[in-house]
């Protein structure tokens, strides 16, 4: 079961699934940005969108009256990217990158990514923004909390407080400043992006054990992981589905708890501005303890 | 241009980007000598097209009639359409037969020219 998206194309309703809707809506809010400039806006929208009507159309009979994600996949496909004025990006070859001028990204913003996630999906906002693969983002957490007071920690936390999660295609496309596609997209093409550095004999060696050391992880992963699930099956409280969410989460926040303590107690111990602050902190909890134990005692009843 | 071969890629993607840019500029010359013959709404143009190397898409078309009719090439009527909404049937106005003209005539120039060169 699915919700359904009702809407209507100059003047024609269609019912979409949500998911359909969201590529669809982010689909025109591009055409809507790339012909911002053009006189004929409004004109060539309703075009588009009484093209788009008529493709939609052809998906749908007496048995089938919602159009899905993959119609309205294959619609747009068929469509093409819309150009400024007629002579833009089309067929360019493969040359969708940023030096194409009929084109104007809106500036890149940060998401956390659920999707294939660790903690919080921090690591995987980071790698879709920056283009690299989302373990080397993690090395890098990690390191920066080994050797530097826990700052990768505190820093992780900070990030996981601060950045929205990306839930709308939209979203990504701000996130990635490409157009399309899925989460896993986005995380794949950073990973290819680091293709190259991956096929030098000396990372491929060092690659080599670190494999199978992760693979040992992953086994051990698994098997906490399937104990988890037996565990929250046998609880007849349990939610219905979402049973890996609530764990992960319950996980994050600990996670996040223990990073929070080790980095206060590693600050408190090595940097004197936290440790004086802290100290002052106790003080003026003491003497508003004192204060309040005077005052009782200056007021029997 | 779909690339179906992936070990072919680079190399047809290096033909493509030189190829591209050619068809790109010829693309306004055929959609006005598509038109040329008979009135045409926006579905039959890209059909006419799909066959010939100008085969575009809605995205890139649109944009170009409206920028065509803004120039007083081409113009357009809205006419009835039996299935469906109405159409609008685009057409060469006076200007826009001048136009294609030039641009052929130019055209040709330029291939002599470069027949002469060798």
């Amino acid at each position: 079961m699915n919700k359904v998206v009702t809407i209507h194309l100059d003047g024609i309703a269609y019912q979409l699934e949500e998911s359909a809707y969201d590529t669809l809506r982010a689909y025109l809010d591009k055409a809507k940005q790339t012909l911002a400039q053009n006189p004929d806006k409004d004109e060539i929208l309703k075009d588009l969108e009484q093209a788009i009507g008529a493709k939609l159309s052809t998906y749908l009979n007496a048995h089938k009256q919602v159009v899905t994600s993959a119609d309205v996949d294959t619609v747009i496909g068929e469509m093409g990217p819309v150009a400024a004025d007629g002579t833009g990006p089309e067929s360019s070859g493969t040359s969708s990158d940023s030096s194409n001028s009929g084109w104007s990204w809106p500036h890149k913003r940060l998401y956390r990514i659920r999707e294939g996630k660790v903690i919080a999906g921090v690591c995987n906002g980071l790698a879709v923004y920056f283009n690299v693969d989302v373990t080397l983002v993690r090395i890098l957490f990690i390191v920066a909390t080994i050797f530097f007071h826990g700052l990768g920690g505190l820093a992780y936390i900070i990030l996981m407080l601060v950045l929205p999660v990306a839930r709308t295609p939209k979203d990504y496309e701000n996130l990635s400043g490409i157009p399309p596609v899925t989460a896993q997209d986005l995380v794949d093409r950073a990973k290819k992006s680091v293709e190259d550095f991956a096929n030098s004999a000396e990372w491929q060696s060092w690659h080599h054990s670190w494999k199978q050391q992760r693979n040992a992880w992953k086994a051990q992963h698994k098997a906490w992981k399937r104990a988890q699930k037996q565990q929250w099956k046998a609880d007849k409280y349990a939610y219905q589905g979402g049973h890996h969410s609530v764990v992960s989460e319950i996980f994050g926040i600990l996670c996040a708890t223990l990073a929070i303590t080790f980095t206060l107690w590693f600050l408190y111990g090595h940097v004197t501005l936290f440790h004086d602050f802290f100290n002052a902190l106790h003080n003026a909890y003491q003497s508003f303890i004192d204060g309040l134990a005077k005052l009782i005692d200056s007021n029997p009843r | 241009m779909e690339l179906n071969d992936k070990t072919n890629e680079k190399l047809d993607t290096k033909q493509e980007d030189k190829l591209a840019p050619l068809r790109k500029g010829l693309l306004e010359m055929a959609v006005l000598k598509v038109i040329s013959g008979k009135a045409a709404y926006a579905a039959d143009i890209l059909e006419r097209l799909d066959k010939s190397p100008f085969k575009t898409q809605e995205g890139t078309l649109y944009p170009l009639l409206s920028k065509l009719r803004r120039d007083g090439s081409v113009s357009y009527e809205w006419i009835e359409s039996e299935a469906g909404p109405p159409r609008k049937y685009y057409a060469l106005t006076k200007e826009g037969q001048a136009t294609l003209k030039e641009l052929s005539d130019y055209f040709k120039t330029l291939l002599s020219q470069l027949n002469k060169l060798s």
